[in-house]
């Protein structure tokens, strides 16, 4: 029979846990007292779990949101050790997608209950190396422009050199950075790499408001010329366009991964570069979403002006324009939702809807567009398997579409799927959505390919 | 030939079975017997028992679509008392039935026209009270159409031949009367070319009330039943091709139909899309009706020619024969002790286990 | 492994490595399903991907004395998913969701249990086919567990509940050993499994009908001064002999909550209650059929209908009723929902009462149910954090129950017993009763390791010697006691 040193309970035992609102008062409640509050609302239902893109690799509840956030509860009740390695490893394998916010019927505000309690992590866990080397990262090659220009220019010089391949070769390289090194090589040519130059760009008729350019960092350096075509496209649109000289880093990978101070203070500086303009518009779906959130993170009235003013392209066009589409353009695509766009912000029709109003493009829709890529900002640097599983997914579904081209809004997402299909050696394309309205509106006689795909030095910016 | 005792409640029912139990008595209990020679021979009796003077509605709720009965009710009765109601009993026609109680209908639970889906006569019983076979006295299930407290026992006694307990209280699901009901039928086609008719049709109607395949030997036609609103019915009749042999009550009951009678004593399921082989394996040979999702009941000439899979008791795998036999031992007790027989295949070797 | 596992090692074997965890966090997560009273960190998560490898689990769990409890998204209102008890192995079955078969022609689908309800639907759609019952959960919820519940859901008024679509089963019973139960005319043993909550055997495989989707679907809502007059209504339209796909009611406090939250669906303010039918079929069938609703409806002087068969229309009008538990949940930390059952015809009388008792209990009360079936689902929105006021949800919940129960209904329509009707059964079961259903359960699970303490009370002796059930069933069964 069944062993007796824990009883099998029955629905009257009274040794049944306690009930989760039973408020335990020690230390790890005082930390966690703002994402357990937020985890309340959640009623345990399991709607979260299919559209979770880890708990749709593994099948572990563990790997879902109703599993973290019952992992968050029980380390405030003080029933899982804030040492608990398994705990930790759960919390960090999420993506931060927050697909499960718009499946979710009581409106949990995962995103801040899991950024919220990453950030408590220095206070609550032993041996943040982790932490720290995490953290160095992020500062010194993302959110400074020196450090990343570094760390381009020796990608480049490691693929001038063809070490890059050769060095991805060797079976003792970690896979971060196997993975890093796949990444330098979908870096576009230096001439497409050419920031836009900081000042104010005047509209094409009289103009309806003022926007000031967020350009972003993987976005300027990676996809540049969509950054241009997104300038040229809102002064289509009869929008005067700033760009501040002093913008800089969102802090987006800074906030997903808790480091919400520095996160704040990188907010602070882009406050002030973006003074005085009517709306600000992000290109990056990542980044746009936390400019938009800036006001509930800070929570001060600055923050919070700032962030109802952020607008992303897609938003922007289709209220001031639609740009002028005279030119066709005769191909089959898929709009891929980010996951920052469709779930953080909501954001699907906007896009779409841009997409059917150019000539001779067919947009089609494929399953489970909701779905997350696997980039994530850094995750699929962090965790390449995971991360690889679940691009395998959504390629499964483009590949399958017949699509001849995939339109998305984040260089995240881009870099990944063109990777994705690179490694698959799919003629598949893959845009910025701003490319593609460029295309459409004329401008450019070379529209950019996506770089991650020719990566050739020949291609010219438009 | 024991004479058969009439006990006339519950209590008196299971008295006697409980007695009959304790006496290492072997024991049937029927209906009417109208049966009596059908089905699997439940084997040496000296208890018979009759329900049939445990008769009639013991509550009936036309507002809620339900009612209790007597498991000696006929059917007759009871249909002609919904009828008079605006009411009907979801399965049929159960052709030549009308002197059959439905206690013993529902333990046999033949296959019927209208049987498949949620007109299956497994579906209709919401709950019951019964003897077992040791005469103890038990409930299942409830009153409403909704329930899924405790195990679905109205399983296992829809279909159980009387092998494992006498009902004596049925609780049963009612629908409304179709506003319009129409029979129709094919002329009689080589089987081959009816079984094409009935595959398109069935291909074509989403929802039909009931859709036969009516074999009759060398030759074979289509009958189907609409039911439902006026114009939508009219509209469907005017595209199946067939014509119009019986409306209304009569249609519903079965009339205006071929000679033919469901459910035959051969009996089992074909998948539809197979229809064709299975046809031309019983070559020519049964009578009877094959269904909308393929359940057919036949009376067929020369049993040896039926492919094996559809000759002499259901198979059961031993997994499910262990279980079967068990419910029979603690359930059935000495309720026929001949009947629920299967065959038992050969298992198969468990090669998962056996290559560690 | 981790070497401190505790495991018995003839289940550390019994899969291949790393599809057994027992760290922390995975025992932690696995504690309950949605139904959230009682809570059992199981011994550890064991995922299987076939049928021989859930027979090798239950088998080395038979060798070792371990009991195990099988869960597919653990979505289950009534704690089946649960584990039994902290010595008991969860058998997780996400890692099983494959169709094995889809045939068109015959509508049949052959899956493996961890499939969503949902996701074999979309399967189908290309042949113009879906699987009917649908669960509020179908988008999260496993074919298993909606078979091992019985599940239903708003269409099951037309279209009837899972156990009149499941065509065959393959089962790892409680002796480890693989049953494949037909669903042929004769003895039902699948039927008797379907609703079992997993206290038979373990799902392995599942064969399920398919049937054609509808090419037309109406959607009428109606709003109503009084409770009295959409229960009317309802009537009305289930007897003119019409079957709506759905018929759906919210009342006053789920309509108030369902506007303030983002669900709103523009149900009129001030209404008593919204009645939402559906038609579905084909489209002069709907045709037919909406005259009779709407004649039933304007009889009894509604304050506003709408009428819709546009798809984003259609939408917004089931987004109140599909976002109600959500936005129930949101009103206080606790949720409890109930799943009673009375005959359709004393619903307004039952649902009066209902409501007092949430008054009497001081409990914030709604309803929101399947009317045709007579389905009811009060939920009880509490704070556990108050003294007491977990104590008086429970009582409330007692008493609506035992209400349901003398109105000749039943105490679960759709959510299964579980662990959390236990004590309810004694309502509507004698001592005899719950012996048989013991003895039946045996049959399949004779050590009583499968899921133990589900749908019956734990042990052999249920029903015999507790003097705390009250011997007998209901007075208005009509059974006189021997």
């Amino acid at each position: 029979m069944i062993p007796t040193d824990e009883p099998c309970l029955s629905a009257a035992d009274p040794g049944s846990p306690p009930p989760p609102t039973d408020l335990p008062q020690d230390a790890a409640l005082e930390m966690l007292r703002s994402p357990y509050e937020r985890s309340l609302d959640c009623v345990h239902c399991g709607l979260c779990l299919p559209p979770c893109p880890t708990y749709r690799v593994s099948g572990h509840e563990s790997d879902s949101p109703r599993g973290r956030i019952l992992l968050i509860r029980a380390m405030a009740e003080g029933r899982l050790s804030p040492d608990d390695a398994s705990g930790w490893e759960a919390l960090d394998g999420c993506l931060d997608c927050r697909a499960c916010e718009s499946a979710c019927p009581s409106g949990v505000t995962y995103g801040r209950i899991l950024e919220e309690t990453r950030r408590e992590r220095p206070r609550l866990a032993r041996g943040s190396l982790r932490e720290r080397s995490l953290r160095f990262l992020l500062d010194r090659f993302i959110a400074s422009p020196r450090g990343r220009k570094a760390a381009l220019e020796a990608a480049v010089l490691l693929r001038a050199l063809g070490l890059d391949r050769l060095l991805s070769r060797l079976p003792v390289l970690p896979g971060l950075l196997r993975h890093a090194l796949s990444l330098g090589r979908s870096l576009p040519p230096r001439s497409s790499r050419r920031p836009i130059p900081p000042g104010l760009y005047p509209a094409e008729g009289p103009p309806k408001a003022r926007i000031g350019l967020f350009t972003g960092c993987l976005m300027e350096d990676f996809f540049g010329n969509a950054n241009r075509a997104a300038l040229s496209l809102l002064r289509r649109c009869g929008l005067e366009v700033l760009v501040p000289s002093d913008q800089g880093c969102c802090g987006a990978l800074h906030l997903h991964q808790g480091f919400e101070e520095a996160c704040v203070r990188l907010l602070e500086r882009n406050f002030a570069a973006f003074e005085g303009v009517d709306f600000i518009v992000s290109t990056a779906a990542g980044c746009g979403s936390t400019l938009r959130e800036a006001g509930a993170i800070r929570g001060n009235d600055r923050a919070c002006a700032f962030s109802s003013r952020v607008l992303d392209l897609s938003v922007c066009l289709d209220r001031f324009g639609p740009p002028p589409r005279p030119r066709a353009v005769p191909l089959r695509v898929v709009w891929d939702d980010p996951c920052h766009l469709r779930h953080a912000q909501g954001i699907t029709e906007e896009p779409r809807r841009l997409l059917r109003g150019i000539p001779g493009l067919r947009l089609l829709e494929v399953e489970a567009s909701e779905s997350c890529c696997g980039s994530a900002g850094i995750y699929n640097l962090r965790r390449p398997e995971t991360a690889d599983a679940i691009l395998e997914r959504r390629l499964e579904a483009l590949l399958g579409s017949g699509a001849e081209a995939v339109v998305t809004g984040n260089p995240g997402c881009q870099l990944q799927i063109a990777n994705g299909l690179r490694a698959r050696r799919s003629p598949l394309e893959v845009f910025h959505l701003a490319e593609i309205l460029e295309r459409a509106a004329g401008g450019g006689e070379t529209a950019p390919k996506a770089p991650a795909l020719n990566g050739s030095r020949s291609s010219r910016p438009a | 030939m024991t004479s058969p005792l009439f006990p006339g409640d519950p209590v008196e029912l299971a008295d006697l079975l409980k007695e009959g139990a304790a006496q290492g008595r072997k024991a049937f209990v029927a209906g009417r017997d109208s049966r009596a020679g059908f089905g699997a021979d439940p084997g040496p009796i000296d208890l018979r028992l009759r329900l049939e003077r445990m008769t009639g509605f013991l509550r009936f709720s036309p507002e809620d679509l339900t009612c209790s009965l007597g498991p000696g009710t006929t059917l007759g009765e009871f249909e002609e008392t919904l009828s008079e109601e605006g009411l009907a009993f979801a399965p049929g026609p159960f052709h030549g039935c009308r002197e059959r109680t439905l206690g013993g209908l529902l333990a046999e639970s033949p296959p019927n026209p209208r049987g498949f889906d949620r007109a299956h006569l497994r579906s209709q019983c919401l709950g019951f009270e019964a003897v077992d076979g040791r005469g103890r006295r038990f409930a299942a299930g409830g009153r409403v159409v909704k329930n899924v407290a405790g195990y679905d026992l109205m399983k296992l006694f829809v279909g159980s031949g009387g092998a494992l307990m006498a009902v004596t209280r049925l609780e049963l699901r009612l629908i409304a009367l179709p506003p319009v009901i129409l029979c129709l039928r094919s002329d009689w086609l080589p089987p081959l070319e009816a079984a094409g008719v009935w595959r398109k049709l069935r291909r074509r109607l989403p929802t039909p009330s009931w859709l036969d395949l009516v074999l009759d030997g060398g030759r074979a036609c289509v009958e189907l039943g609409l039911a439902g609103a006026a114009s939508h019915v009219t509209e469907l009749a005017r595209g199946s091709g067939l014509r119009t042999v019986a409306e209304g009550l009569e249609a519903w009951r079965g009339g205006g139909g071929t000679e033919i009678p469901a459910g035959g004593e051969v009996r089992g399921r074909v998948r539809p899309s197979e229809v064709g082989s299975f046809l031309e394996s019983l070559g020519g040979n049964a009578r009877g009706r094959i269904h909308y999702q393929g359940a057919f009941g036949l009376e067929v000439g020369y049993p040896d020619s039926l492919p094996p899979a559809f000759r002499g008791p259901p198979s059961l795998e031993p997994a499910a024969a262990k279980i079967a036999l068990r419910l029979k031992d603690r359930l059935g007790g000495i309720l026929a002790p001949g009947r629920l027989s299967f065959r038992i295949p050969r298992p198969l070797p468990e090669r998962g286990r056996r290559v560690r | 492994m981790p070497r401190e596992s505790r495991l018995p090692v003839p289940i550390r074997n019994a899969l291949p490595e790393g599809r057994i965890l027992e760290d922390p966090a995975t025992r932690l997560v696995y504690e309950y399903d949605a139904w959230s009273i009682v809570r059992n960190p199981p011994l550890a998560v064991a995922f299987p991907e076939s049928t021989a490898e859930v027979r090798n689990l239950v088998r080395a769990c038979i060798e070792s004395g371990v009991a195990w409890t099988a869960r597919g998204a653990g979505t289950c209102l009534s704690g089946g998913a649960t584990p039994s008890g902290g010595t008991c192995l969860l058998i997780e079955t996400s890692r099983m969701d494959r169709i094995l078969s889809l045939d068109p022609e015959d509508r049949i689908a052959v899956v493996q249990p961890g499939r969503i309800n949902l996701e074999l639907s979309r399967a189908a759609a290309p042949f113009g086919l879906h699987f009917a019952p649908d669960p509020s959960s179908q988008s999260a919820s496993t074919l298993g567990g909606n078979l091992a519940e019985n599940a239903g859901g708003p269409h099951c008024f037309k279209y009837g509940m899972t156990t009149d679509h499941v065509l065959g089963l393959t089962l790892v019973d409680g002796e480890g050993e693989v049953c494949r139960l037909h669903r042929d005319d004769g003895l039902d043993l699948c039927g008797l499994v379907v609703g079992s909550e997993g206290t038979f055997g373990v799902l392995t495989e599942c064969e399920l009908r398919l049937i054609p989707t509808p090419t037309a679907v109406r959607t009428f809502l109606a709003s109503f001064s009084s409770m009295e007059a959409a229960c009317r209504a309802v009537a009305k339209i289930v007897s003119s002999g019409t079957v709506p796909a759905a018929l759906e009611i919210l009342d006053r406090l789920s309509i108030e909550a369902v506007e303030a939250s983002v669900f709103a669906a523009g149900y009129p303010k001030g209404a008593d209650a919204v009645l939402l039918v559906e038609l579905d079929g084909e489209e002069d069938e709907v045709e037919a059929e909406r005259i009779p609703v709407l004649r039933a409806v304007q009889s009894e002087a509604p304050l506003e209908v709408e009428e819709t068969s546009d798809p984003e229309q259609r939408a917004r009008l089931w987004r109140g009723r599909k976002g109600a538990f959500g936005a129930m949940g949101r009103l206080k930390p606790d949720l409890f929902v109930l799943d009673g059952v009375v005959p359709p015809s004393k619903l307004a009388a039952v649902l009066a009462e209902i409501t007092a008792i949430g008054r009497e209990q001081d409990i914030l009360l709604s309803n929101v149910f399947h009317a045709g079936d007579g389905n009811l689902h009060p939920n009880l929105s509490f704070d556990g954090r108050n003294p007491g006021e977990r104590e008086r949800a429970m009582e409330a919940g007692r008493r609506i129950l035992k209400l349901c129960v003398d109105a000749g209904g039943s105490i679960s329509g759709e959510h299964g017993i579980g662990f959390e009707k236990i004590e309810h059964l004694s309502y509507l079961f004698s001592p005899t009763d719950l012996e048989i259903l013991g003895e039946v359960r045996r049959c399949f699970d004779p050590a009583e390791r499968c899921n133990p303490g589900k749908v019956l009370p734990l042990g052999r002796a249920c029903g015999e010697g507790s003097s705390a059930r009250r011997p007998g069933i209901l007075p208005s069964r009509e059974r006189e006691d021997p």
